[in-house]
């Protein structure tokens, strides 16, 4: 499991963090929500062991940042928000960045191709990265990350995906392909956290819902339970409607209200 | 399209055509290394030089070679590959194209070093065992270069990434503040240390002996392995520092590697062959060029680059006026300030397309 108690991070003054609990169960994809500076890339950060603040983070039994870069890798699997790599490595390449030399050749090749597969990149294998769109870029990123995962997996490890806005700059068939890649590894017993936006796909895709605002936890739980049209309303500050549809919710803002207060 | 597609997977580099180029280089480095004993005022032609190095040639000839050409070609080597090495580590790691040794300031801290041995090393030789006192000079320019590092690194350190556009003001400002040092010891070096000093910081490959020679040659031979053992983390550095440390690399501990590795050996070379610009920016950039991105092609084929383009710039000074030598550094500098600008405007085009 990989918790987090009363986790506070003040950085230049600013409390980024505040007095922040979660708890990460493993098999479980948990979404994270919150307007831009709401604090869930720092919690991410703290999470993934990158970030150091006030309070407990425990993965498993241990304290990330008492684990080496290495040992982490090999736990948990990180998609940062905008990905870039400067070096025009090519897409293969890059995927295979994501694995430790510590597996064979054979099981490094076939990690690849399997990440290439689920991310519908084998036609772009060979291809320079700095020759693709912005989309099939962050897709060739989130391959690495599950090439990392995977890896780590047979190294022990692979028990966490921490992916922030896995969505971005992605068309709507690949946004499902980055979500299905990530679902699959929670099916499998990855604990997933996700940073998303669009409220209706992550009602769709998690188990339980985080929504987070100036660094607070203000709901936690089941996306049906938690995503009310006045809740969202008043963390968005904006006119919102959750409507019931036979699969699920579809979160909208109320559009007319919005234009007619502007 | 298509066909443009095609070519383009065709010219790839693939892990035989990469082997290829490397042996292609080496070739390249191994010609220009027998070039290097055989040219010069007396041309020794290969029997002559065989029989030279198995100790049977003619006495001139031995000593032509084993007092002039062998300890330049052993510094040659020396001065290629530690230049070559840590301009790759130092782009690398920065991911800033143009971290060059000489451009960021650490040759600078290293020639403080090295000509406040020359200068005032005087002072305090005497005193000192035998020993000592050959080591007096590369101790120095290892201090110096290493001193700079530091600085140059802290300084340019912002919410825990090396910040690349500071890195290079701040090796303005090294370069800057290096340059009025050295004015202050040149004003008070009596005349043999002047004269000592104006030889060394023209650089060049034929103003030392043997035992400077082999400390640079051995010093950068020690430290090899470690660029060597960094090259997936160079790869990773690409991704970004937080990026290369969720993938799994102990960022700070091999930014402290590559760092000190790139300082001891950068010292140890610009003691024995004085400031020689341009190579640690020139080698990485042809070597990338040649072979792609992956460090571990990279590396060895910067180093043969680097040594390549410093025996060539060794030969070109030697044999343009024989038996006159002009210094090195005129032509590493002819070739690699025009390539520096080179590397600029295609940047600021390729920056203006983006």
């Amino acid at each position: 499991m990989l918790e987090a108690k009363a986790l506070t991070l003040v950085k230049g003054g600013k409390r980024l963090l505040n007095d922040i609990n979660l708890r990460l169960r493993p098999g479980e994809f948990v979404a994270v929500l919150g307007p831009n500076g709401a604090g869930k890339s720092t919690l991410m950060h703290c999470l993934s062991g990158a970030e150091r603040a006030s309070g407990e983070v425990r993965m498993d039994t241990r304290c990330p940042t008492t684990l080496s870069a290495f040992e982490l890798a090999t736990q948990r699997a990180v998609l940062e928000q905008t990905p870039r790599v400067i070096a025009p490595f090519s897409v293969e390449a890059l995927v295979q960045l994501g694995i430790p030399r510590e597996l064979t050749g054979s099981e490094i090749a076939m990690i690849t191709d399997q990440a290439l597969r689920l991310l519908d990149l084998e036609a772009l294998r060979r291809r320079p990265i700095s020759n693709l769109s912005g989309g099939e870029q962050h897709r060739t990123h989130m391959a690495r990350v599950m090439a990392q995962l995977w890896a780590g997996q047979r190294l022990g490890g692979g028990r966490y995906l921490l992916i922030d806005e896995p969505t971005a700059s992605l068309d709507l068939q690949h946004q499902i392909t980055v979500l299905k890649a990530a679902r699959e590894a929670a099916s499998q017993g990855v604990g997933v956290l996700a940073i998303l936006h669009d409220i209706s796909l992550a009602a769709s895709v998690a188990q339980r819902i985080v929504l987070l605002k100036r660094g607070r936890v203000v709901a936690d739980g089941c996306p049906q339970s938690i995503l009310t049209g006045s809740r969202l309303g008043e963390l968005y500050g904006l006119p919102i409607r959750v409507q019931e549809v036979e699969d699920g919710l579809t979160v909208t803002p109320h559009y007319s209200a919005c234009w007619a207060s502007a | 399209m298509i066909a443009a597609v095609l070519r383009k997977s065709a010219w790839r580099p693939t892990a035989s055509r990469q082997a290829l180029i490397l042996a292609a280089l080496a070739a390249v480095t191994l010609s220009l290394m027998l070039a290097e004993l055989m040219l010069g005022p007396v041309p020794i032609g290969g029997t002559r030089l065989w029989a030279a190095l198995i100790g049977q040639g003619e006495p001139l000839d031995a000593s032509i070679l084993w007092q002039i050409r062998l300890p330049r070609l052993t510094l040659g080597l020396a001065v290629g590959m530690a230049l070559a090495l840590s301009g790759t580590a130092l782009q690398g790691m920065l991911r800033n194209p143009l971290a060059d040794p000489g451009l960021i300031g650490i040759t600078a801290g290293a020639s403080i070093g090295a000509v406040s041995a020359i200068v005032l090393g005087g002072l305090v030789a005497p005193e000192l065992p035998a020993l000592a006192q050959g080591a007096l000079l590369p101790l120095a320019a290892f201090l110096g270069s290493t001193i700079a590092m530091a600085c140059v690194f802290t300084l340019s350190r912002r919410g825990g990434e090396t910040s690349v556009a500071l890195l290079i003001l701040i090796g303005i400002a090294i370069n800057t503040i290096a340059g009025a040092l050295l004015g202050v010891l040149v004003y008070v070096a009596d005349d043999q240390a002047l004269r000592d000093l104006t030889f060394w910081s023209m650089g060049g490959l034929g103003h030392t002996g043997w035992p400077v020679v082999w400390m640079a040659l051995g010093i950068t031979l020690a430290v090899t392995p470690v660029f060597w053992f960094q090259a997936r983390g160079l790869d990773l550095f690409q991704l970004g520092e937080r990026q290369a440390f969720h993938a799994g690399l102990d960022v700070e501990r091999s930014k402290r590697r590559l760092a000190l590795a790139a300082a001891l050996c950068v010292g140890a070379v610009t003691a024995a062959a004085g400031p020689i610009g341009f190579i640690g920016l020139v080698a990485p950039h042809l070597a990338r060029l040649l072979i792609g991105h992956g460090h571990r092609w990279v590396l060895p084929a910067a180093a043969l680059l680097g040594i390549s383009l410093v025996l060539a710039a060794d030969l070109a000074v030697r044999l343009t006026i024989p038996p006159q030598e002009p210094p090195i550094g005129i032509a590493t500098s002819l070739i690699g300030g025009p390539f520096f600008l080179w590397l600029l405007t295609r940047r600021s085009r390729s920056l203006s397309h983006a």
